[in-house]
């Protein structure tokens, strides 16, 4: 199991949820974001367990993901 | 004048004259600051057809009624004039601790007019300003002049100077403050120089009245608390705007060689955690910033520091030269900063000129022997050199992509990535059809500032063109800019997500005027419309064609990265075109009409079409 | 009680000033508050924070009383006390104690409000005891 927190403009894609928790162990962040219905390609930054990592970075049991977009620019 | 510093300071160059007088209160009712003064201003005091860097054109300077209180991000300074580099309207934005110096001396705008006989600077301490002698400064660096003044007058001094390329009138020199912030777009370092002005030094004690001063501190603190709880500020806080570099790589937005693509092999070497681990040594924020989009860098292998690099300047002298490396970014930007020139429209125009020395439009003759490839470091700082002082090619270089193109030719305009001679920001536009409006339609040229739509792209279908795509960006061009009106950073909005409705009692309690956002969007609008006005004025036979883009993004599909074979069809630039005209309710031709101008009480523009 | 600063955090940006200066006189004005923020620019690229640590030797030298204590355990200035002598000024061994006659008519310095801390974006600044906050 891992967490997936959606920062800021994100979680509108989510119904609003603040944490999701995905059977995700094993999968890269980009299998996780699909099976969350977010598309990668939305997220700018991933940051897993607070630590910064690209979307083919794979999962452990118990990590925290947190996914941030860049809705405004710059 | 609660809110505003309360007067206008007008220095006369030519005479040696300056007079303050109070800010009038209708400009104040239909412009309320900021950008919007230096929009006002600009229309009617500069003459037609007035040469940019002659004694006619006007540089003005000026605060917000937000600037400098306690409102997030109310650092903003805005800098507008006819720009040497467009012919057209320039706003430039200053971030750092500037405008709120200015207010705290009583200042709204400051406008320089004339040129002066000799280098002088201008030199403000509360109500005492006068021109001083700069022969000592002139010729010198912008950091290197900021740190003497510093030295001379004491930490309480705010410095806004120019470099040599703002002396030497390049048409993209930068205004330079704060050891690396600038009012970077469109020439207006150049504009001062016109002026033999090397500096503003200011320094204010004063204390700035509001209308309501209880419902002040209290919206005042409800930003800053909407602030502290987004879940967005660590990141913002850690990357800044580095955050998008790896994004844009993995989109197909980095520029890349000339914006020949929109992703770079040697990206990862530039992104935003690579760059926080191995340089970034301190973050700073402009006035009132909760999350610091500035990050204090030390290049070991340089032994130098800059302020930097930010996102633009990593995509525009990083992977748009070929370059991979962040500390041969942060040094060419550090060059940029003491030079006082522009890192988006420098990179661009070394961009463009590696392209045609790897094509043979320019030959080792034409660049005095540099080896002109595409990641030839050495060679990339000793053209910024050159710009600067526009010797050799960097003379050519100085003028921007279209002049530059225009005087070599050979096919070397389909390459030169610019709208109305501004060259586009680090948002490489081959498959994102709003962006590409976005930058097609901006009032200074192809900068991301007044509207920003690649995550929005993504979301509808990137090659879409709708209805929807257009009212987005018109939107956000009338609504964004406000921010710089304000005298305040949108990026608290932007990035950290928080409610715009939050500004609404803020603006209230300081001004004492309730406005409503469906009242500031229309002043965002007119504001919109009268620089419309001011472009067509200036520009005989301005119209759609200027509002084209770079043919790269409709000719050329990228033949590498994420958008390989992806393009923008010529005809749906048009087609984005005729919707944005009609939403906007301008002519075919991209002219507004009497009814726009009358409904947006510009009537009197009205006769002048 | 007493406020904390831990500098490398700082941006510089002086949002502190501005709520520092609302509390003390009601007023906006960077210039009129009791902390400072000491910029080291161009090298060796950081800032340093000033803040009054309550150590209260200000209040020891004040030949009027001026400077008392408050329901937060912080030494404030009465402003009806102070003849602007400049006493305190000389003695505050973070230069934190301002003593200004063309802006204010009293001397002043930080009572530990805590507007400061509510505005700084950074965690900069925070307020504790001494005894359980190692400096």
């Amino acid at each position: 199991m891992i967490t997936l927190r959606p920062l800021g403009g994100l979680k509108a894609l989510v119904h609003d949820q603040k944490e999701l928790h995905l059977e995700a162990a094993g999968c890269s962040v980009r299998e996780a974001l699909l099976l969350a219905n977010i598309r990668p390609e939305l997220v700018a930054l991933v940051l897993v367990n607070a630590r910064p990592v690209d979307k083919a970075h794979r999962l452990a049991d118990g990590d925290i993901v947190q996914v941030l977009t860049v809705f405004g620019g710059g | 004048m609660n809110g505003y510093g309360g007067s206008i300071l007008r220095v006369n160059l030519t005479e040696g004259k300056i007079t303050r007088l109070p800010t009038p209160a209708d400009v104040i009712r239909d412009y309320i600051g900021g950008r919007g003064f230096g929009a006002y201003f600009l229309y009617h005091e500069v003459p037609a057809h007035a040469d940019p860097l002659g004694p006619e054109n006007k540089l003005i300077i000026s605060t917000g009624p937000l600037s400098g209180l306690m409102i997030p991000g109310a650092g903003k300074c805005d800098f507008s004039t006819k720009s040497p580099l467009t012919g057209g309207y320039a706003g430039s934005s200053l971030g750092g601790l500037f405008t709120a110096e200015m207010k705290y001396a009583g200042i709204d705008s400051i406008i320089l007019e004339g040129i002066s006989p000799k280098p002088v600077y201008l030199f403000i301490d509360d109500r005492k300003a006068e021109l001083r002698d700069a022969s000592e400064y002139w010729g010198k660096g912008s950091i290197t002049v900021e740190r003497m003044f510093k030295e001379q007058l004491g930490e309480e001094f705010q410095v806004a100077v120019i470099g040599p390329g703002g002396e030497n009138l390049v048409s993209y020199a930068s205004i330079n403050h704060d050891y690396g912030r600038e009012a970077g777009r469109g020439g207006v370092g150049a504009v001062m120089g016109s002026k033999r002005l090397k500096a503003i030094v200011l320094h204010g004690t004063q204390s700035v009245q509001v209308a309501d001063l209880a419902g002040y501190r209290q919206a005042g603190m409800a930003l800053f608390k909407a602030c502290k709880d987004s879940d967005g500020l660590k990141p913002w806080q850690d990357y800044g705007t580095t955050i998008v570099t790896s994004w844009c790589d993995e989109v197909g937005a980095l520029p890349t060689r000339n914006f020949s693509a929109g992703s770079f092999e040697g990206g990862p070497t530039l992104y935003g955690p690579v760059m926080r681990e191995q340089i970034v040594i301190t973050d700073k924020g402009c006035f009132g910033c909760p999350s610091p989009c500035g990050k204090y860098s030390r290049m070991k292998r340089y032994g130098s520091t800059v302020e930097g690099p930010e996102y633009e300047t990593i995509g525009m002298l990083g992977s748009n030269l070929g370059i991979a490396d962040i500390q041969d970014v942060a040094q060419a930007n550090l060059l940029c900063d003491e030079l006082g020139i522009d890192t988006i429209s420098a990179g661009s125009a070394i961009g463009w000129a590696m392209e045609c020395f790897e094509k043979g439009i320019l030959t080792l003759e034409d660049t005095g022997g540099l080896e002109l490839r595409f990641g030839n470091v050495p060679a990339v700082f000793e053209l910024l050199q050159a710009i600067a002082k526009r010797q050799g090619l960097g003379a050519l270089l100085s003028q921007g992509v279209k002049a530059a193109a225009k005087q070599v030719g050979k096919g070397s305009e389909k390459f030169a990535i610019h709208v109305k001679g501004m060259e586009q920001s680090a948002y490489a536009t081959h498959n994102a059809t709003a962006m590409l409006l976005a930058y097609m339609t901006c009032d200074v040229g192809a900068h991301h500032n007044r509207s920003w739509a690649i995550t929005y792209d993504l979301q509808v279908g990137r090659e879409l063109v709708v209805p929807e795509k257009v009212a987005r960006i018109i939107w956000l061009q009338d609504f964004r800019p406000m921010f710089d009106v304000f005298g305040t950073c949108r990026l608290q909005w932007v990035e950290l997500g928080i409610d715009r409705e939050l500004y609404v009692p803020a603006l209230a309690a300081v001004t004492g005027v309730q406005r409503s956002w469906e009242e500031l969007e229309m002043v965002g609008a007119r504001i919109w419309n009268l620089n419309r006005m001011f472009w067509i004025r200036e520009n005989e036979g301005f119209g759609r064609e200027w509002d084209l883009p770079a043919p790269r993004f409709y000719e050329e599909a990228p033949k590498t990265g994420v958008t390989a074979g992806q393009i923008t069809r010529l005809e749906d630039v048009h087609k984005l075109l005729d919707m944005y005209y009609e939403q906007r309710g301008w002519s075919s031709n991209g002219i507004p009409t009497p009814a726009t101008l009358e409904k947006l009480g510009l009537a009197e523009l009205a006769q002048t079409l | 009680m007493r406020l904390y600063a831990d500098s490398s955090k700082c941006c510089g940006c002086s949002a502190c000033l501005v709520a520092c200066s609302l509390n003390l006189f009601e007023e906006n004005n960077p210039k009129k508050a009791a902390l400072r923020v000491v910029p080291h620019f161009p090298e060796p690229g950081n800032y340093e924070l000033k803040v009054c640590t309550q150590c209260g030797e200000c209040a020891q030298v004040c030949p009027t009383g001026a400077i008392q204590r408050n329901e937060r355990g912080a030494y404030f200035v009465d402003a009806a006390l102070c003849d602007l002598c400049g006493a305190c000024e000389t003695v505050c061994p973070e230069g934190v104690m301002f003593v200004v006659p063309e802006m204010s008519e009293h001397s002043w310095k930080c009572d530990l409000c805590g507007d400061c801390v509510l505005v700084c974006g950074m965690n900069v600044l925070w307020i504790a005891e001494p005894s359980t906050q190692a400096a």
